[in-house]
C-alpha cells in the first residue's frame, strides 16, 4: 500500500492519460457504425433523382408539382424535350444515358423519355437475351463435334434487367454480367407520382435512371480526353464482350496458340480429296475461337453527333441487330472540334483462342479492354512519326514491307518511293505531323490473365508489347483527309496532300496536290498547320527544306510549308551589281555567275565557275538557273548565294575565311513585307488621283529571329518591333581578329515560328555561313 | 541502447498504443454488437430529399378535387379534437360532409404506399393532420406532436396552410407519411440487439413477425441470405 501511494507523479499522470485514451477509443468505436452510415451515394443516383424532380415540377407537363397531366405529356414533342434536356442540361453524365418513365398503376399506360433519344434503341432491340443457339451452360459442357454443321455460337446481348429476368438463378446472372458487356441499367430512382386525366387523378410511379454500354463508354472516353484533358482512358469489356462469336477451328495438339483454320476447310478438302482430308483431320483437334468484332461508327449531320456500336451476328441469325447508340452534346462537338479529332471508324476483329468458358489446353483467360488515348500520349519517343507509321502498318494489315519503309523516316522522300506500300508509309508519316496533337485513337485490346496479375490487375500499367492482341479501330482522321480537288489545296484546307505550284511562268495549281518534299523545294504552298491559312496562289508560303533547330544534337532536315521570308546578307565576299547587262559576270572569292537574261521580275544566269574549294563541283551547273525578283536562292549545301532584287543582283559566298577577313561582320536582312503588308490604292476625289497606302494582309506569321552565336538579341516580326516595312536587320561579328568568333564553325539565323499546333524552330534558309580560319 | 530497440521509449509508446487500440476496438465492437446490433443503413441523400418532397406532392394530390379541398378546409376549422382511424373518421364526419372522393383518393394513396388501412386523422387546434403508415396505437400512446424520423418510422411531413377569415390564426393541413420502407416483416433489420422484428412497430403484419436463422434457401426471404438472421411473418 505504501508503495502504491508513493508512486511517482509522472506514473499517475501516465495512467490517467492512458485511461483517457482508452475511453476515447471506446467512444469512437461505439459510434463507429454511425460514422459508417454516412450516406455514400453514387452521383448517378442522385442525378437521376434530380432529373425526376426537375421533370416533376416542370409546368409544361404538370398540373401541380408531381401531378403530371396526361394530355400534356402525350401532346409534348418528345424529341424537343429530349434535346432540351440533353443539350442544355447540367445533368449530363458522359458515361451514361438517362431515361425517364411514368407508369400508371391502374392501367398499362406509360410514358417514356430517353435522353438522348438515340439511346432508346438499346431498349428496343437489345432488351431480349440473345444466347443462341445454346445457353452458356450448355456451352460450358459442349462436346465439340467435328461434324457440327454450324459452329457453336455464344452471343450475350441484353439489358441487365432482362438478363435478370431470363435467369432465375442469381449465379447465372452474375456469371453473364461478369463475362460480357451489356446494356446496364443503374442508379434507378423510383418514386410515387400522380397522373391527371380529365378530372381524375391516378397514382403511378415515376422512374429515372441511367444506362451504360459500349457506346456510352466511347463517349466517356472522348469526354475524358477532350474536355477533362486526360491523356488516356480505358474501360474493361469483360472476357466475352458483345460482338464475339465462337467459331470452330482444327489444330494440332502441341500448338499452344494455333493459327486459325476456317471450320469449312476440312469439308472443302474432303470433297476435293477425301483421303487427304481424313489425314488432315486425324492429327488435329477441334478448338474453339472467339471471333470478336468491334464495329462502331459515328455520324454528324451538323446538328447531332451520334455514336453507334453494332455487335456482330452470325450470318444465319435472323433477329434484329442489337445496335447500341448514343449522342454527344453539340456544344462539346463544336467547342472541342470533335469532328477533326475523332478518327473515322474501322470495322475490325480479333481472333481469340480458347475464349470464355472454352479454356482448354491450359490456355490463359483473356480480358478485353477498350482504350482511348491522344496520339501524342501514345507516341512519346523521338521517333514518334516512325513509331506511328509502324503501328498503322500493323493495325491496318500492311505489315512487313510497310514497316521497312517506315524505317526510312524522313529519308523516305529521298528514296524511290513508287510502290503503293511505300506511298502508304509516306502518307502515314505525313499524316502524323498533320494530325491534331489531341487527336483520339481507339484501340480494342485483349490481355491475358497472367499479365494482369503481374501488374496487380492494373491494366494501365501493361505495356503495348505485352498485349495478347490489339488493334486500332480507327482508319484515318477527318483532319487529314486527302484533298478531293485542287481547289481544296488552293483554299489551304488541312488535307493530307496540299497544293504546290511551280514558280514563275508556270504558275498554277499542281494537279498532284502533293506534300512538301525535298523535290518541291521553293514551290508555293498553303500551310496545313494554320486554321486560317493563306491560299497557295497568294504566294505567302513556300516548301522549304530546312534544318530543325530544336534538336541541336540530332539535327534533322525536314520539308515543310513555311513563310516565304526573303533573306539577304552583306559582308565580306559579297559582290553586287546594279542593272547588270546580259553577258555580265559577277565574281566572288568562291564562285562566278554569268547573266544570261534579266528582266524586272526574272533573272536568268549560269554558274561559270563553282566552288573553287571543291574540285568535284567544278564545271557543274548546280541548281536552277532562274530566280525571281526579291528572291534569294541557294545551290547545293555549300557554296554561293545569288540574290535578285531588281535592279540589283548580288553574289555572296557562304564561306568566310577569317584569316583574310579580320573582324568580319555579317548583316542579314530579313524581309517579310510581301507576307505581312500589301499596298493598296484608293481614289482621292479632292486631289482627283489614286493614293497608295499599306494594309496588313492578316497572314503575318508570328516569328522571332536570332543569330545562333548571340541568343541575347531576339528580333520579333510584327508591326511594332519590325516597323511597317517588316524588315529586320541582324548584324553579327563573325570573326574576332583572324579567328572564328566564339570558335563557331557556322553562323546562321534561327527562326522560331509560332503556330496553333506547336512551335517550329529551324535554321532560316540562305542564312548559313561557314567560318574558316 | 544496450537492451536493444525495446528500450527505446518511442518503440515502447508505439507498442502500447497499438495494443491498447486493438483491445479497445475489440471491446467496443463486442459491446456494440450485444447492445445495439448491426448498423442501420440510412437512406441515401437523394431519397431523403424525395421523402420530404413526397408529402407535399401527396397533399397536392389529395386537395386537387374541389370537393376534397372544401371538406378538408371545413374539418380543419372545426373546434373538435380527436384521433380517428379512417373508418372512425367516416363514421364521425360522413353524415355531415361528402367524404367519398376524399376517402377514394386516400385509399389510392394507401395502396400506392402499400399502407392499406394505416391512415389516421388527427384534429388538433392547428387544423387537420393526415398520417399514413404510422399505427394508430402509436399516435394515441406517444402523442402526435412529433412524428419520429428515426428508424423504422422515418416520418416525413409537409403542411399546407389554410387562410380563413373565421379563424383567428392561420391553420394548416398536414400530411405525414411514415414507415414507407417497411411494408412487410422482411423489411425489418434482424440481428443481435435488434427488437424491431419481434415488436413490429409499423404494424405490417396482423400475425406478427419473428426472427429466423437462414440455413437454406427454402424460405423466400432466405434467398441469397444463407447464414443470416432474417425477419419473417409468424
Amino acid at each position: 500500500m505504501k508503495a502504491l501511494i508513493s508512486l511517482p507523479a509522472n506514473i499517475v499522470g501516465y495512467v490517467i492519460a492512458l485511461a483517457i485514451f482508452v475511453a476515447g477509443i471506446l467512444i469512437i468505436n461505439a459510434f463507429w457504425y454511425q460514422f459508417q452510415t454516412i450516406p455514400l451515394e453514387k452521383p448517378e443516383k442522385s442525378t437521376a433523382c434530380d432529373l425526376a424532380y426537375v421533370i416533376s415540377i416542370w409546368n409544361e407537363i404538370t398540373e401541380r408539382p408531381n401531378i403530371f397531366e396526361k394530355s400534356k405529356l402525350v401532346a409534348k414533342n418528345k424529341q424537343n424535350l429530349e434535346d432540351k434536356i440533353f443539350e442544355n442540361s447540367t445533368l449530363f453524365l458522359p458515361g451514361a444515358d438517362l431515361f425517364f418513365g411514368i407508369v400508371e398503376d391502374e392501367s398499362n399506360w406509360n410514358y417514356t423519355l430517353y435522353v438522348p433519344s438515340e439511346s432508346e434503341i438499346t431498349f428496343d432491340t437489345c432488351k431480349k437475351v440473345t444466347i443462341a443457339p445454346k445457353s452458356y451452360k450448355e456451352l460450358e459442357k459442349t462436346d465439340v463435334s467435328l461434324w457440327t454443321f454450324l459452329p457453336p455460337i455464344a452471343m450475350y446481348e441484353a439489358t441487365t434487367n432482362f438478363i435478370g429476368e431470363a435467369f432465375e438463378e442469381a449465379r447465372e446472372k452474375e456469371y453473364l454480367e461478369s463475362v460480357t458487356t451489356y446494356n446496364e441499367i443503374f442508379g434507378v430512382c423510383s418514386l410515387p407520382a400522380f397522373i391527371k386525366e380529365g378530372d381524375e387523378i391516378k397514382t403511378g410511379t415515376m422512374v429515372a435512371g441511367f444506362t451504360s454500354n459500349v457506346a456510352t463508354w466511347l463517349r466517356e472516353g472522348i469526354y475524358n480526353l477532350l474536355v477533362s484533358g486526360e491523356k488516356s482512358y480505358y474501360h474493361p469489356l469483360g472476357t466475352y464482350p458483345v460482338g464475339c462469336l465462337n467459331t470452330l477451328g482444327f489444330e494440332k495438339y502441341e500448338d499452344e496458340k494455333p493459327q486459325q483454320v476456317e471450320w469449312y476447310q476440312p469439308f472443302l478438302e474432303f470433297f476435293i480429296s477425301p483421303l487427304s482430308a481424313i489425314g488432315w483431320i486425324a492429327d488435329k483437334f477441334p478448338v474453339i475461337y472467339a471471333d470478336c468484332e468491334f464495329n462502331w461508327n459515328w455520324e454528324y449531320d451538323g446538328n447531332k453527333f451520334v455514336i453507334n456500336v453494332t455487335p456482330k451476328r452470325p450470318w444465319w441469325f435472323l433477329g434484329e441487330s442489337c445496335k447500341l447508340s448514343t449522342r454527344i452534346p453539340k456544344s462539346i462537338v463544336e467547342e472541342y472540334n470533335l469532328t477533326s479529332k475523332l478518327c473515322y471508324p474501322k470495322r475490325t476483329s480479333l481472333l481469340v483462342y480458347a475464349p470464355e468458358g472454352m479454356e482448354i489446353f491450359g490456355a490463359k483467360k483473356k480480358y478485353f479492354y477498350l482504350k482511348m488515348e491522344k496520339l501524342d500520349a501514345g507516341f512519346k519517343n523521338e521517333d514518334n512519326a516512325i513509331s506511328y507509321c509502324k503501328t498503322r502498318c500493323v493495325t491496318e494489315g500492311i505489315s512487313g514491307l510497310c514497316k521497312y519503309w517506315c524505317e526510312y523516316g524522313d529519308d523516305i522522300f529521298d528514296v524511290d518511293c513508287g510502290s503503293m506500300v511505300c506511298l502508304f508509309a509516306q502518307d502515314k508519316i505525313h499524316e502524323f505531323y498533320r494530325l491534331p496533337r489531341d487527336a483520339i485513337d481507339i484501340k480494342y485490346i485483349v490481355v491475358e490473365e497472367d499479365k494482369l496479375e503481374e501488374k496487380n490487375w492494373k491494366f494501365e500499367d501493361i505495356e503495348e508489347s505485352e498485349y495478347y492482341k490489339y488493334t486500332s479501330v480507327c482508319s484515318s482522321w477527318p483532319s487529314v483527309f486527302e484533298c478531293e480537288s485542287s481547289e481544296q489545296c488552293e483554299e489551304g484546307k488541312s488535307c493530307i496532300r496540299y497544293g504546290v505550284v511551280e514558280l514563275g511562268d508556270k504558275k498554277g495549281i499542281d494537279k498532284s496536290c502533293g506534300f512538301c518534299s525535298p523535290a518541291d523545294k521553293d514551290k508555293l504552298c498553303s500551310p496545313w498547320y494554320l486554321s486560317r491559312a493563306p491560299t497557295v496562289t497568294q504566294g505567302f508560303y513556300t516548301c522549304q527544306d530546312v534544318i530543325n533547330y530544336s534538336a541541336p544534337l540530332n539535327l534533322n532536315r525536314f520539308s515543310e510549308c513555311l513563310p516565304a521570308i526573303k533573306v539577304s546578307f552583306t559582308g565580306p565576299n559579297v559582290g553586287c551589281k546594279t542593272n547588270p547587262k546580259r553577258g555580265d559576270k559577277l565574281e566572288s572569292e568562291d564562285c562566278t555567275i554569268k547573266i544570261l537574261d534579266i528582266g524586272k521580275k526574272k533573272l536568268e544566269f549560269e554558274w561559270t565557275y563553282y566552288l573553287k574549294f571543291y574540285i568535284y563541283h567544278e564545271g557543274r551547273y548546280c541548281g536552277e538557273k532562274k530566280i525571281y525578283d526579291g528572291e534569294t536562292r541557294r545551290y547545293c549545301n555549300d557554296g554561293c548565294v545569288v540574290s535578285f532584287n531588281y535592279p540589283e543582283v548580288c553574289l555572296s559566298a557562304t564561306r568566310i575565311n577569317c584569316s583574310s577577313h579580320s573582324n568580319a561582320k555579317i548583316k542579314w536582312k530579313i524581309n517579310a513585307k510581301n507576307i505581312c503588308s500589301r499596298t493598296l490604292k484608293s481614289y482621292n476625289p479632292t486631289k482627283d488621283e489614286f493614293e497608295t497606302y499599306t494594309a496588313t494582309t492578316g497572314f503575318c506569321p508570328k516569328m522571332k529571329f536570332w543569330c545562333n552565336i548571340d541568343k541575347s538579341k531576339t528580333y520579333y516580326l510584327d508591326e511594332v518591333a519590325s516597323g511597317p516595312s517588316y524588315e529586320i536587320e541582324i548584324e553579327q561579328q563573325v570573326c574576332r581578329g583572324n579567328e572564328r568568333y566564339n570558335n563557331a564553325e557556322k553562323v546562321f539565323i534561327v527562326a522560331d515560328l509560332h503556330t496553333e499546333k506547336g512551335d517550329m524552330r529551324y535554321i532560316l534558309p540562305y542564312t548559313e555561313i561557314e567560318l574558316v580560319e | 541502447m544496450k537492451g536493444g530497440i525495446f528500450e527505446w521509449p518511442i518503440i515502447n509508446s508505439i507498442l502500447v498504443f497499438v495494443l491498447v487500440t486493438i483491445v479497445a476496438i475489440s471491446i467496443a465492437f463486442y459491446i456494440r454488437s450485444i447492445t445495439i446490433g448491426q448498423p442501420v443503413e440510412i437512406r441515401t441523400y437523394s431519397e431523403y430529399r424525395w421523402m420530404n418532397y413526397f408529402p407535399s406532392a401527396a397533399l397536392f394530390y389529395l386537395s386537387y378535387p374541389e370537393e376534397n379541398w372544401k371538406v378538408l378546409n371545413e374539418i380543419a376549422l372545426l373546434s373538435e379534437h380527436g384521433i380517428w382511424s379512417k373508418s372512425e373518421f367516416v363514421n364521425k364526419f360522413g353524415k355531415r360532409y361528402e367524404l367519398s372522393t376524399l376517402i377514394e383518393y386516400i385509399e389510392k394513396l394507401e395502396r400506392k404506399l402499400e399502407k392499406e388501412d394505416k391512415t389516421v386523422f388527427i384534429k388538433d387546434k392547428n387544423g387537420l393532420i393526415i398520417s399514413i403508415g404510422l399505427p394508430k396505437k402509436y399516435v394515441e400512446t406517444c402523442g402526435y406532436a412529433s412524428f419520429p424520423e428515426e428508424y423504422p418510422y422515418a416520418c416525413y411531413s409537409q403542411n399546407m396552410p389554410l387562410f380563413s377569415n373565421t379563424s383567428k390564426k392561420n391553420l394548416r393541413i398536414k400530411l405525414v407519411t411514415c414507415c414507407q420502407d417497411i411494408v412487410s416483416c422482411s423489411d425489418y433489420i434482424a440481428g443481435p440487439g435488434r427488437s424491431e422484428c419481434e415488436e413490429d412497430p409499423c404494424s405490417v403484419s396482423a400475425k406478427g413477425c419473428k426472427e429466423i436463422y437462414c440455413g437454406n434457401e427454402k424460405i423466400e426471404e432466405c434467398k441469397g441470405r444463407i447464414g443470416e438472421l432474417v425477419c419473417v411473418e409468424k
